[in-house]
This record gives structure tokens, sequence and C-alpha cells, in this order.
């Protein structure tokens, strides 16, 4: 007898869930969070490719495609060169939900933002902003170390020098 | 702020079964759970929290072909009656926080 569509469709739900789960713990084995393995069983599609095998050897080339796109939406008279992370065009990828367009213009707003933030907090060098952001793996709070500690540089030089410390006048 | 008017969603009370799982799991533990198909997954997260002790963070829903969003319903999914199937994956602590994975 033919089946109920309803049946069928709660049959569904079970096999595709069941589908998922096992690569999601496929991909748990190999350190990829199952926000990667989705998004790359949506972009590898239908075909016979694993997710795994995708995300380790066709992601790479896509995330610095994408890098590559950010780096020439500059506009040309821009005095900033735009050089993206792979960690953050990774994490826009992820955000946009594989579309790579989406993503490059994810990952240029959330730059700008970023360089927005530190600006306000007093680095106006806009350059060196992106760049310390760049190493840092687009993580706000280890970009505004890389930037402070050089400004820190006079106290640890301070700290071992040779000149004598001045004594401590208690009555003052 | 726009919101939709909750007549607009239905909102049935229904049984969904849950299968549990996690990176070790052979076969998935099956639980049964009361929602209303109007709930958010963030609200599924909290509740699942509550009366089971994991936490939302270490939650990730499958509906289907779906990894579903905290902000997504459950009807938005498929989600329509009792006996209907969602999968729980457990992740664990090591996954969640690369940082500290090899201390």
């Amino acid at each position: 007898p033919p089946e109920d569509p309803e049946q069928r469709r709660q049959r569904l739900l079970q096999e595709e869930g069941l589908r998922l789960i096992q690569l999601i713990r496929d991909g748990e084995k190999r350190d990829m969070t199952p926000e990667e393995v989705y998004t790359g069983m949506r972009v590898a599609g239908d075909t016979s490719v694993l997710p795994c095998e995708w995300l380790r050897d066709e992601l790479p080339l896509l995330l610095d495609h994408i890098c590559e796109l950010v780096a020439t939406s500059a506009p040309p008279d821009s005095r900033v060169t735009l050089q993206l992370s792979r960690a953050e065009a990774k994490q826009a990828w992820l955000t946009a939900g594989g579309d790579t367009e989406r993503a490059a213009r994810q990952a240029l707003r959330d730059r700008s933002l970023k360089v927005k933030e530190l600006c306000s907090l007093g680095f106006e060098d806009e350059q060196l902003c992106h760049e310390v952001l760049r190493q840092s793996r687009g993580e706000l709070r280890g970009a505004l170390a890389l930037l402070q500690r050089p400004l820190l540089e006079p106290f640890h030089q301070r700290m071992w020098s040779d000149k004598p410390e001045q004594p401590i006048d208690v009555r003052h | 702020k726009v919101t939709v008017d909750t007549r607009a969603y239905p909102s049935d009370s229904i049984k969904l079964k849950v299968g549990v799982e996690d990176g070790q799991s052979q076969m998935g533990i099956p639980v049964t759970v009361e929602v209303s198909t109007d709930m958010t997954i963030a609200d599924l997260k909290d509740k699942f929290s509550q009366n089971f002790g994991f936490h939302a963070t270490l939650q990730r829903w499958i509906i289907g072909k779906r990894l579903a969003r905290d902000s997504e319903t459950l009807y938005s999914h498929g989600i329509r009656k009792s006996g209907d199937q969602a999968f729980l994956f457990i992740l664990s602590t090591q996954a969640v926080d690369p940082l500290t994975r090899h201390l």
C-alpha cells in the first residue's frame, strides 16, 4: 500500500536528521564544529564529496577567494589595503550560510566596524588598525593589546634601566 | 520593534520526539518533550537546560536536513504534530572551547 504522506513526512524528518547527526559526529572527531560541517554540507551540495573532505580540501581556497574579494573591493583611490585573515573570512562565511558573495560583504562590514571601534579608542591610523586586526584574526581585544603594547614600552625600559631609583620620601 | 502577532503562528502543543546524541553515542537516546510549535530554538534550549541539565551552549538542534538557529521556530522547520522527530547533538566541552582543548 502506498505510504501515507504524513508517515512519509515523519520518516523523512527522522532519516534526514540522522544523516546530519552522523556527519556532525564525524566532523567533531576531526575538530570541525557543527556549523562548519553544516555549511560545508550546504555548499558541497548533493555531490558525493563528504562535507569533511570538502572542508579540508576546498574551504581554504574558498576562504582565500573571499579575502581576495574583500581586498579588491576597496575603492581605487583608497590609501588603505584591506587584508583579511582566513579566520575572519571563515567567520563571515559561516554567518552568511556559505554564500561567498555575502560572506565577503559580511567580512568587510565586520572588519570596518572593528576598525571604527579602535579608532574611537584613539588609534586613528586606519591602516595600522587593519593590520593588527589581521594579526589578531579579527579578535578585537587582541588587536587592542597589539596597539597598546608599544605605548607601554617606556615603562619596560625604565624598569630595567641602570639609573638608580629615586629614594622614596615617606614624608610626602 | 516589529513583532508578528502570535495568532499568525500556529501554536499547537505537541509531543516532540528527541533523539539525544553526542560524539560517542552509537545510538541516540530517545526522549519526549511537550512543546508548542511556535517555540523558538532558544526556548527549546532553555527548556532542555532546565529539564535535563545540558547547558544551552552545548546544544545543537537538528531538524530534518537543517541545523536550526536560535531565533527560528519549530514550526518553520516543519514540526507540526506529535511524533515528529528532532535530534539534539550535545557538544563535547573540548569542542566548544578550542583554546583550552590542549590543557
